[in-house]
């Protein structure tokens, strides 16, 4: 989170005075508030919960689901992060974890699901597969997701370890926490199309 | 070893004038017969009291283009009670793609002829319901003909799409409407294929009575990854990556199946040393492999505390993979000819320290689990299917096990050492999803028990063949040495070049019989890679495992089924 708090002594002394001045009611002293309060913008405070209130979506179809439950198990613990609880309904989730080789068949699928997810909305794409087709170069596999959806993270490796998804989770967030309301960092797809 | 000479013998007098011919190759004895015959000699193969073939372990096809017939059909047989094996070949051309259907003597036959429908554009007569099986009914041609080019892409959406695609409510050929009790409607219900209890790639759609299922109606091919036509544009060497990733859970097993069944294409043995370390490898795959089944078993029956406690000792198996080559999934461990890399120093000591903590994982989750009334009420005499039935359909491993059948080829067929090892097979005797529950629990204490032992006896010595047209020489030589220099040269660019011939090799997996079917042509590349997959065979009973139960039945069968994705839909 970028540092926007401040303390109460310094820059809120001269705010609770202009506050004073507009509203012409005798507001306290900032020095009585102590250290018990944080001044911040609104969007830096919503940024900041949801980073670390991230609702998974994992639509996991293949290997990748193997790191996948690793990395929500026991010994990686994505809870640390924040990002403990799937949703198994894209209704209530807003990070879709695309894990696992996705072909032709299933694609359509990948795109409703998204589709149905309400903004906002991150795409990590786990794996190689989900990055590139990976090691798969053929009539069945889709050779990249950012094909057919916007993708905000790549995680590398086939599949990636655990300390990689987690690593992979902290970028993302510092991304979520740059974005503000209404302008969201705009995506980069491979294919370069609009979608 | 089965008697081959005497088998063949035996098909040729029953059936003479359909036979054209008889082989024995590498120990494996064919049959060549008139396709017009197929169905009345397999009817001989399955009812004879001395050929006695139950399973039909797999079908498939080889396209020999500019070969006239062109198409040739490959049946593998296997005799439960015998525990000999055939197999048998029949030629169609081109022109008309067309042979009988063996539905009507094992019902396993019709998910196979649905695929190599789909694969190859072979007609199947008298097939019940044959449609595309992997593929999507707007994919035109076959992709595993040899001239469909390897590349060529029909997406349904994105870039390159036609705009073919619709989405539309799912059709079941065989669905008609009936009236349920009340005399209402039946409710067409889709579990998948984005739900958290199918791994996200399987779709059943279902046909409900209230919540009494009527109609079951499993779609698989959703993960399609085109397993075959990878490894047939591929080096032998390069199909082992591919094979790490049939089964994910126990990629080592997969990888030691294939490498084996190169090995026995080229008929060389690895040391004994080597053999020891695969099975190491394997059987800690294993393991890891029956951890997850039943942690997701409790996971997705709303236990959530047994789940983590199997995780934690699917991680300190898979610390046990990484230690003996640096990957804890797609693990790539098996060479042909040998293994990567010899064990470790201080394996047997992290062995003896995780697989202590393991059991005592296994032994609490196991009685958070057992000890449970709602787990018990919903495994207990649920999906019972009888052992003839489940042969029928080409059922294999701990699930065909589990309704008391002794089949398990590290006893029947013991391939590399598991002959010296002391090891028990535990048998089911009721046959319901408890039963396959027990079955894996049992196994992986046996597992642990064996690699124990493969500590305790293994032998001093090298783990790769000593032969410069299989394994690559070590670093230092070919650096130093011009021949090894272009040992290696030619090794890497031309691959492992074996003798024309075709061979079959399985062997037993986590979830059963794991076969490779590779066709050579003399070149170094596999003319046809066939992996006949255990996770294919034992899903396809699931429609009639659930049918007259309840909708939540349909679960903890799905999960004891262990269906891996990438093994059903290769």
């Amino acid at each position: 989170m970028e540092m926007v708090t401040k303390a109460p002594g310094s820059v809120a002394g001269g705010f609770l005075a202009r506050l004073r001045a507009a509203t012409g009611q005798p507001l306290a002293d900032a020095e009585a508030f102590g250290e018990s309060f944080l001044l911040t913008k609104l969007a830096d405070a919503v940024q900041w919960a949801r980073k670390y209130s991230f609702f998974p979506y994992p639509f996991v179809t293949a290997c990748c689901g193997m790191e996948y439950m690793s990395t929500a198990g026991p010994r990686f613990d994505i809870d640390r992060f924040g990002a403990a609880l799937p949703r198994f309904t894209p209704r209530q989730a807003d990070l879709l974890m695309v894990v696992g080789t996705i072909t032709h068949r299933i694609a359509p699928i990948l795109r409703r699901v998204w589709e149905q997810m309400a903004e906002p909305k991150w795409v990590v794409s786990f794996g190689a597969c989900t990055s590139s087709g990976g090691p798969y170069n053929n009539y069945a596999v889709v050779q990249g997701i950012d094909t057919i959806i916007p993708v905000h993270l790549y995680i590398p490796g086939c599949p990636p370890r655990p300390e990689a998804v987690l690593d992979g989770l902290i970028k993302l967030q510092e991304r979520v926490q740059r974005e503000r309301g209404g302008q969201r960092i705009p995506e980069r797809h491979g294919s370069g199309r609009p979608l | 070893m089965p008697n081959n000479d005497r088998l063949l013998s035996i098909i040729r007098g029953r059936c003479a004038e359909a036979v054209i011919r008889t082989d024995d190759y590498r120990g494996d004895a064919t049959v060549v017969i008139r396709p017009e015959r197929l169905l009345e000699i397999a009817r001989v193969l399955r009812d004879d009291r001395e050929l006695a073939f139950d399973l039909l372990l797999d079908v498939t096809c080889v396209d020999y283009l500019g070969q006239q017939p062109r198409f040739e059909l490959v049946y593998h047989f296997y005799s439960t009670r015998h525990r000999h094996r055939l197999r048998l070949k029949a030629r169609v051309p081109e022109s008309d793609p067309t042979i009988d259907s063996l539905v009507p003597l094992w019902v396993g036959a019709n998910w196979l002829e649905r695929e190599t429908y789909d694969m190859y554009g072979i007609c199947f007569r008298g097939h019940p319901d044959l449609r595309r099986i992997y593929l999507y009914e707007e994919f035109e041609g076959h992709p595993l003909r040899k001239d469909y080019p390897k590349e060529k892409r029909q997406p349904l959406i994105g870039p390159g799409s036609k705009g073919t695609y619709k989405p539309r409510p799912p059709e079941i050929p065989h669905a008609h409407r009936v009236e349920g009790m009340l005399g209402a409607e039946l409710m067409r219900v889709q579990l998948g294929p984005s739900h958290p209890a199918t791994h996200g790639t399987v779709r059943i759609v279902l046909d409900l009575d209230g919540e009494t299922i009527v109609n079951a109606d499993v779609e698989i091919g959703y993960l399609h990854r085109g397993f075959e036509k990878e490894c047939e544009s591929g080096f032998y060497y390069q199909a082992i990556p591919y094979t790490d990733r049939l089964n994910y859970s126990s990629a080592i097993l997969c990888n030691v199946g294939y490498c084996m069944a190169v090995e026995k294409l080229f008929g060389v043995e690895v040391p004994l040393r080597g053999q020891f370390v695969r099975v190491i490898g394997g059987e800690i795959s294993r393991i890891a492999d029956h951890l997850l089944c039943i942690g997701a078993t409790a996971l997705e029956l709303n236990a959530f505390t047994p789940f983590l406690y199997a995780l934690e000792a699917r991680e300190l198996a898979w610390d046990l993979i990484n230690a003996l080559c640096g990957a804890r999934v797609t693990s790539n461990f098996v060479r042909i000819g040998g293994v990567s890399a010899d064990l470790p120093e201080g394996f047997a000591e992290l062995c003896q320290q995780n697989f202590k903590r393991i059991l005592e994982l296994v032994a609490d989750a196991e009685g958070m689990l057992l000890e449970n009334p709602v787990f018990r009420a919903r495994m207990e005499g649920v999906s019972i299917m009888s052992p003839e039935r489940l042969i029928a359909y080409g059922v294999t491993g701990p699930l065909l096990r589990a309704a008391g059948v002794d089949l398990d080829l590290r006893r029947a067929e013991p391939y590399l050492i598991y002959d010296q090892l002391d090891f028990d097979v535990p048998l089911g005797s009721q046959g319901d999803n408890l039963d396959r529950f027990l079955v894996r629990l049992t196994e992986l204490r046996q597992s642990i028990r064996i690699v124990e032992q493969c500590l305790r006896l293994i032998p001093p010595g090298p783990v790769d063949v000593d032969d410069p047209a299989l394994r690559l020489p070590p670093k230092g030589r070919v650096f130093n040495r011009m021949e090894d220099m272009i040992n290696q040269f030619k090794l890497v660019t031309e691959g492992p070049k074996p003798p024309p011939g075709e061979v079959y090799f399985a062997i037993e997996s986590a979830n059963g019989e794991l076969g490779y079917y590779l066709v050579s042509d003399g070149t170094g590349k596999p003319y046809k890679c066939r992996a006949r997959t255990p996770s294919f065979s034992n899903t396809q009973p699931l429609a009639e495992m659930v049918r007259g139960r309840l909708l939540a039945d349909i679960v903890p069968t799905f999960d004891m089924i262990n269906m891996i994705g990438g093994e059903c839909d290769r």
